[in-house]
């Protein structure tokens, strides 16, 4: 982001119409969303990693299943709640 | 359960990062967020995060459970410690033209000297085959009400035509 970031800030104290501003973020507001964001991003990624195990899982019960091997604990699992 | 709008906020042609409620009526008995966003930047497909934290405080206080499906396999995932809770993903300009995400946030007991306990519901269309959905249950542990609400976009600003909107309920 190269531009200074703003805000709208939504003073609800405030009568409408007179109710809104758009300010800067603060270096430190800016410092926080870097951190959330960075934060974010490593939740994405075990979001993701989460969902390509239980794909994994339930492609290899399937296969099972159809060749009547046994599955696993962990792959039953994504059959039976 | 009456809903009493307290104030609907439409982003103008310059975007902005965050979006601030500040000063909340303390009267209600719960909050109700309602989001239509949408982001600025390219991203690819995963599109763009946003987050929602209360009184703006930087405290690492929050615990979310994430319930989500990209397209057919569902599945969760816990963290904690957080200082704000990631709920949302948008479109951004490199996915299905002007399709916003929609969401919505509900705050139970807002002004009360409790731990804040929120859940929410959000979609949003990465192409015009995959679609993203997740239901984030998070709680703040701080017990103090909650007089601001801060939603910020990770990456980039929210678009022109970004729509959020704060009830009241009571």
């Amino acid at each position: 982001m190269s531009d200074t970031p703003v805000k709208i800030i939504v003073d609800l104290s405030k009568p409408e119409g007179e109710r809104e501003t758009i300010v800067p973020l603060t270096p430190e507001e800016i410092a926080q969303l870097e951190l959330d964001a960075q934060r974010a991003e490593e939740e994405l990624a075990l979001e993701q990693a989460e969902q390509a195990r239980i794909a994994q899982l339930k492609q290899s019960a399937k296969t099972k299943l159809i060749t009547g091997e046994p599955l696993t604990p962990e792959e039953a699992d994504t059959l039976v709640l | 359960m009456p809903m009493t709008l307290a104030s609907s906020i439409t982003v103008g042609s310059g975007g902005a990062t965050q979006i601030e409620f500040t000063n909340i009526p303390q009267d209600g008995k719960d909050l109700l967020l309602l989001i239509s966003a949408r982001s600025g930047v390219a991203s690819g497909a995963d599109g763009v995060l946003a987050s929602i934290k209360y009184n703006n405080s930087s405290d690492s206080t929050y615990t979310t459970l994430r319930v989500f499906g990209l397209g057919t396999d569902a599945s969760s995932t816990v963290t904690t410690n957080g200082t704000s809770t990631s709920f949302y993903r948008m479109t951004t300009p490199d996915q299905a033209a002007s399709v916003f995400a929609v969401g919505r946030v509900y705050v139970a007991n807002y002004a009360g000297s409790a731990n804040k306990l929120s859940f929410s519901e959000a979609g949003f269309n990465n192409s015009n085959t995959a679609i993203d959905a997740r239901f984030t249950f998070f709680r703040r542990a701080n017990t103090a009400a909650i007089t601001s609400i801060q939603i910020t976009n990770l990456d980039n600003s929210f678009v022109q035509h970004t729509i959020a909107s704060l009830y009241t309920v009571s």
